[in-house]
């Protein structure tokens, strides 16, 4: 799994599609996968085939698990922002995942093959404390460096209070309006309720690295399928010729799947739904870059 | 009103925002805090809402609490 990566995720995608996807919903999105599995994922017997495996909550980490997230925003709410970045951020968090040696099964359930490429290992079976020491152990918290550095090379307008001003608030005035009058928080607070994903993910990378030196004393083996000392679980066996034709297939039912169901459903409610007046919205890719 | 003029409405005066200094500062409460008391703040619903308490919230409830008792 990544850590502070689904943060800085969240601005670098926010700059891409600018005014056609919420942050708020992003930054939702990209909790998704783990916002209410996580916990037990811990206090499982096997950790690693509970969170991204079948049987287990290994669905929250595969693309239909956005779809239906976003059909259903869709559905309830109208706005197309919130869907939009319901569906971006949780699936962008199920590319990142796929870094991990447990994998994601990202075309579930028409191929439950774990996809991975066995950057870090997935330490969840050292509990939470131990997964955060393994983690900044291993590439992956070389994983959250390089976002973070993407995110200050390109992204690093969008932490900008003009960019709030002008991008943010314009794309989802509902629920900053919401925030506003509810918590009584003018646009300083919301601001910094905004920049505090990003603090949060440079806050949390720093506090468990020098925890994993300083206090757990765990070597730093940033070498691909590292750290050493934790156990392998990779939940397949298989080849990777068996991977790529499983997950190829997997792959083309889950395209055939979600043409159904755009023409079946999902057109409708996209057209039923409703954009803030400030996004002009285009067909195709331009209905959700900019 | 579910506009974002409301939000615009409440925009104070650019000085009026944490300086970079600010900012700093809380980094290193926060990392500083974490390392020591992980469970209380290095979760998913304090870690995104820290910037706020400490540069917003906090210190209004300080400003507040003070204009209440002056002396």
């Amino acid at each position: 799994m990544s850590w502070a990566a689904h943060e800085f995720e969240n601005y670098f995608l926010q700059k891409h599609v600018g005014l056609k996807a919420s942050f708020l919903a992003i930054a939702l999105g990209t909790f998704g996968p783990d916002l209410f599995t996580k916990a037990f994922v811990y206090s499982s017997s096997d950790p690693a085939h509970f969170h991204r495996g079948w049987p287990g909550v290994g669905f929250t980490h595969s693309f239909i698990f956005g779809v239906l997230g976003a059909g259903l925003v869709l559905g309830l709410t109208r706005s197309r922002s919130w869907a939009m970045g319901i569906l971006i951020g949780q699936w962008a968090h199920v590319l990142t995942d796929i870094c991990d040696s447990a994998g994601v099964m990202p075309f579930f359930p028409f191929s439950t093959e774990p996809v991975t490429i066995g950057m870090w290992k997935h330490a969840a079976s050292l509990g939470r404390y131990g997964d955060a020491t393994a983690y900044y152990s291993s590439l992956g918290g070389v994983w959250d460096l390089f976002w973070l550095l993407m995110l200050a090379a390109f992204a690093s307008r969008t932490l900008r209070p003009e960019y709030f001003r002008n991008v943010i608030v314009p794309a989802d005035p509902r629920a900053w309006g919401w925030l506003h009058r509810h918590l009584r928080l003018p646009e300083r607070g919301l601001l910094l309720l905004y920049q505090g994903f990003c603090f949060y993910g440079l806050g949390r990378m720093v506090t468990w690295f020098l925890r994993a030196r300083l206090a757990d004393r765990a070597p730093f083996q940033p070498v691909w399928g590292g750290p050493r000392y934790v156990q392998g679980n990779d939940l397949s066996d298989a080849g990777p010729l068996e991977v790529v034709v499983r997950t190829s297939i997997g792959g083309l039912l889950f395209a055939a799947f979600l043409v159904l169901c755009w023409r079946v459903l999902l057109c409708r409610l996209w057209q039923r739904g409703e954009d803030p007046p400030s996004v002009q919205r285009g067909r195709g890719l331009a209905a959700v870059f900019h | 009103m579910t506009s974002g003029a409301e939000v615009e409405d409440s925009r104070e005066a650019p000085s009026g925002g944490p300086s970079a200094a600010a900012y700093l500062a809380t980094l290193v409460v926060y990392i500083g805090l974490g390392y020591v008391v992980k469970s209380v703040v290095l979760n998913w619903i304090v870690g995104p809402l820290f910037l706020l308490l400490a540069l917003y919230l906090l210190p209004r409830l300080l400003g507040s609490s003070r204009s209440k008792n002056p002396g």
